[in-house]
């Protein structure tokens, strides 16, 4: 038997909390968006009007002031975000425990199990959207479908506030003219790709050769075509199943470009810092450092490396960070962006095979292990900010932690 | 340029020689087999990418007319392998830029490559370091390079060392930082200058097809920044990995808390089906238990997955510390007993500690150690 699966998507998500709070920005054009000052400056979400100016999500404020002069730019409160995102969810909690959340304002609901009890997908969809409208005033699109693809696609074809059913007997007219670009997981990479094989659409893919697509696409190309014919299988992974972490990253954008190895080492030192606090949190080490670079210009790089050993060790990660951009940056050209991300993640459980060679190696780290160890008790007692490891540079580059930032 | 020659001979040249070519450049030269026929050398093949050349020759030829001529390598070399055994005879046509490859009543009407001149090997500058029997490096080769790594930031541990010491000691060493392979041969010759290098495991793999398990010396000589190995009818020229070689006589545990003496075919064996165990994702190094016990072994290995063998081995013997429990990675402990079991009926095993490298040998032999760390939980 088919499933029945919702996948519930809240409209202008930050925008229309920010509404909540301040009724009068609805009248005007207004967008979330980052702190200009600070430069963490682009367009997080915006309403209506701000949408009908041609203000889109992602883009920086700047140009976004160009298109609407009038637009009203509001900083973002996640922790409001959050606050609504869980209460939202505990309306879905009312009509299934498969309950996956997709991000902070998309969740997947599977409720084959429920339908004896609430009626159709449909029914469920529309009563889901009345009882979020009516107890917190914010709007859902729902997507109702047999798989969560074609459930995601649903939700995005008619918003806000609306419901979109697609039946194995409807969905080639429904789906098929979409752009293959709207599908889950096709990104800007394999939209080129496939444009270049002449397919534009979901319905051409569908029905496109699926041999070609996995040599030109790999193991992703025979996944989206079967996406495309609505093979899907994926489970909607049940509240409270626990998700491993795949990786830990932390990224900042810089209140001014970093240029110079004084600067990136400021900037590194802070975010392995904060990359391998959260790996001790969670009792994880990382067995390879990912770096991403961003440009004043937005153009982006991504680099890794495998390390030695696995570490949860900041000075490790920091001294792989700046290996990996001394090899992959002129250390000259200005950087907007960093993100340090630890990949390869493993646990206690984890067998380590030593080196040879590195015998003063391991009683330095043993120590190093006792001192950022140290470092985390002071923080767990008197907080985040109370300590932090010293940096020459850095002082306005509104990294905002220990007595180097603000 | 004309010539006959036995399918025999030939094969064997191309075999060793178009390797050393490639078809990743975007200099034609380099994917080329250059052939010269000389009536003082005879039938010559050189190949190179720069990284590495090979040149080879034979007498056993019959020259009609010298010259030379540029052919594609990669597929020279699969054509020729694939003639039946006869007589071939090469003929260039110079007007049509076709090498004409006749056997029997059919022939192939090769395209040849314009390029006008192939350059030499630079071995110009080349000082021989010393002499040293075939089967002697073939046997230093395989017994350490097995240890090298695949891949590693440190390019030396990619690569094989060839350590010569002043008296005429030469060490050869392979390590991928968690085992290592040490071998060590005294030199006829004395009083030579101390000398280090590391060559490329591709080197290595080229020179184990044409070193023969026989007393017949080959030289070894240096330039700038290669390394030959050469004898009348062959050069082998390669690039040289740079970077310093971390001293590895200290990483040779001395001191040791049990010495085990254990049959190789039945450890091998044992380690054979701990190999075939899946490796759970939250260890991802496959590894063995190995404990010892009075006079046996108890090797375990297990997967969430699959379930857990637990293996005795007796007849054991042992000197030293009982009850010592100790974890290695099963493929490099497997690596080790498997080239072991084709020489010594029993291993020496020595352990200096749960934590500590662990030393294999041959109880006959002195001359190759099997150094491998244990590993080593996180918690």
């Amino acid at each position: 038997m088919d499933r029945t699966i919702l996948h519930c998507d809240l409209n202008a998500f930050y925008a229309s909390v920010e509404c909540l709070y301040r009724p009068e920005l609805k009248e005007v054009p207004m967008a979330v968006g980052g702190d200009a000052e600070n430069r963490r400056g682009i367009i997080l979400a915006k309403n209506e009007l701000a949408k009908r100016c041609g203000v889109v999500t992602a883009e920086t404020i700047w140009q976004a002031r160009r298109k609407c002069p009038a637009l009203v730019i509001v900083g973002p409160h996640f922790d409001r975000y959050r606050k609504y995102s869980r209460l939202v969810n505990t309306i879905y909690y009312r009509f299934t425990d498969k309950v996956e959340p997709f991000g902070i304002d998309e969740s997947w609901l599977d409720v084959t199990g429920s339908l004896h009890l609430f009626g159709s997908g449909r029914q469920i969809a529309d009563r889901i959207r009345e009882m979020v409208r009516s107890e917190l005033g914010l709007t859902i699109s729902v997507g109702v479908s047999f798989n969560k693809v074609f459930a995601k696609l649903g939700s995005d074809y008619r918003k806000p506030d609306a419901t979109t059913v697609i039946e194995r007997d409807n969905y080639r007219s429904i789906v098929y003219p979409l752009p293959v670009s709207d599908l889950l997981f096709v990104g800007k990479a394999a939209t080129g790709i496939l444009a270049r094989l002449g397919v534009r659409t979901i319905g051409q893919l569908a029905e496109c050769n699926r041999e070609l697509l996995a040599v030109r696409l790999g193991k992703m190309g025979e996944k989206i075509h079967d996406y495309a014919n609505g093979i899907d299988f994926s489970p909607v992974e049940a509240a409270g199943a626990s998700h491993e972490a795949k990786s830990v990253g932390n990224g900042i954008t810089f209140r001014r470009n970093l240029v110079g190895l004084d600067d990136i080492t400021a900037g590194v030192g802070v975010l392995a810092d904060m990359v391998a606090t959260r790996l001790r949190k969670q009792a994880l080490q990382c067995r390879t450092v990912q770096v991403t670079i961003r440009d004043p210009g937005f153009k982006t790089i991504s680099r890794q490396r495998q390390l030695e050993r696995p570490t949860c060790l900041a000075k490790e990660i920091e001294a792989a960070a700046i290996a990996i951009i001394e090899g992959a940056w002129h250390l000259e050209k200005p950087i907007r962006m960093l993100t340090i991300t630890g990949l390869q993640l493993v646990g206690q459980d984890y067998l380590e095979q030593p080196s040879l060679f590195d015998a003063a190696g391991d009683q330095q780290r043993d120590k190093l292990a006792r001192l950022e160890e140290t470092v985390d008790a002071i923080r767990e007692r008197y907080g985040r900010d109370s300590i932090a490891f010293g940096a020459g540079a850095g002082a306005d580059l509104g990294l905002g932690r220990g007595p180097g930032g603000k | 340029m004309k010539f006959n020659i036995e399918k025999r001979e030939i094969s064997i040249l191309t075999t060793l020689v178009h390797r050393a070519a490639t078809n990743r450049t975007t200099i034609p030269l380099l994917s080329g087999l250059h052939i010269n026929i000389s009536s003082a050398k005879g039938l010559t093949m050189t190949a190179t990418d720069m990284e590495i050349g090979i040149k080879a020759s034979t007498l056993n030829v019959d020259i009609i007319e010298e010259g030379s001529v540029l052919v594609n390598a990669t597929y020279f070399a699969d054509f020729i392998k694939l003639l039946p055994d006869t007589m071939i005879s090469f003929d260039l046509n110079k007007e049509t830029g076709k090498l004409i490859i006749g056997y029997g009543r059919s022939s192939n009407r090769l395209n040849i490559y314009q390029e006008k001149e192939y350059p030499d090997l630079p071995i110009g500058k080349m000082e021989k370091l010393f002499s040293i029997p075939q089967d002697i490096l073939r046997e230093g080769l395989r017994k350490t390079s097995l240890a090298t790594a695949v891949n590693h930031f440190r390019q030396v541990f990619t690569g094989v060392l060839f350590d010569c010491l002043g008296e005429g000691t030469l060490k050869i060493v392979a390590s991928d930082t968690h085992r290592m392979g040490y071998y060590s041969y005294t030199l006829p010759k004395m009083d030579l200058e101390p000398v280090k290098f590391v060559i490329p495991m591709r080197t290595v793999n080229e020179l184990m097809r044409f070193l023969e398990d026989s007393p017949d010396e080959i030289n070894i000589a240096l330039t700038e920044n290669n390394v030959i190995f050469y004898k009348d009818d062959f050069i082998l020229l390669s690039r040289l990995i740079e970077g310093q070689y971390p001293n590895y006589e200290t990483v040779i545990p001395a001191k040791f808390i049990s010495d085990i003496s254990i049959k190789t075919s039945l450890l091998a064996a044992s380690l054979g089906r701990a190999k075939i165990m899946p490796t759970d994702d939250k260890f991802q190094i496959q590894h063995v238990q190995f404990s010892l016990k009075d006079n046996e072994v108890e090797l375990i290995s297990n997967s969430e997955t699959m379930g857990e063998i637990c293996e005795v081995i007796d007849g054991v013997t042992t000197e030293g510390e009982k009850g010592i429990k100790i974890a290695f990675n099963t493929n490099y402990f497997l690596d080790a007993v498997k080239m072991f079991d084709t020489e010594c009926e029993n291993i020496i095993i020595q352990l200096s500690g749960p934590l500590s490298p662990a030393l294999m040998k041959n109880p006959e032999k002195e001359n190759y150690l099997y150094i491998l760390v244990p590993m080593r939980t996180n918690s």
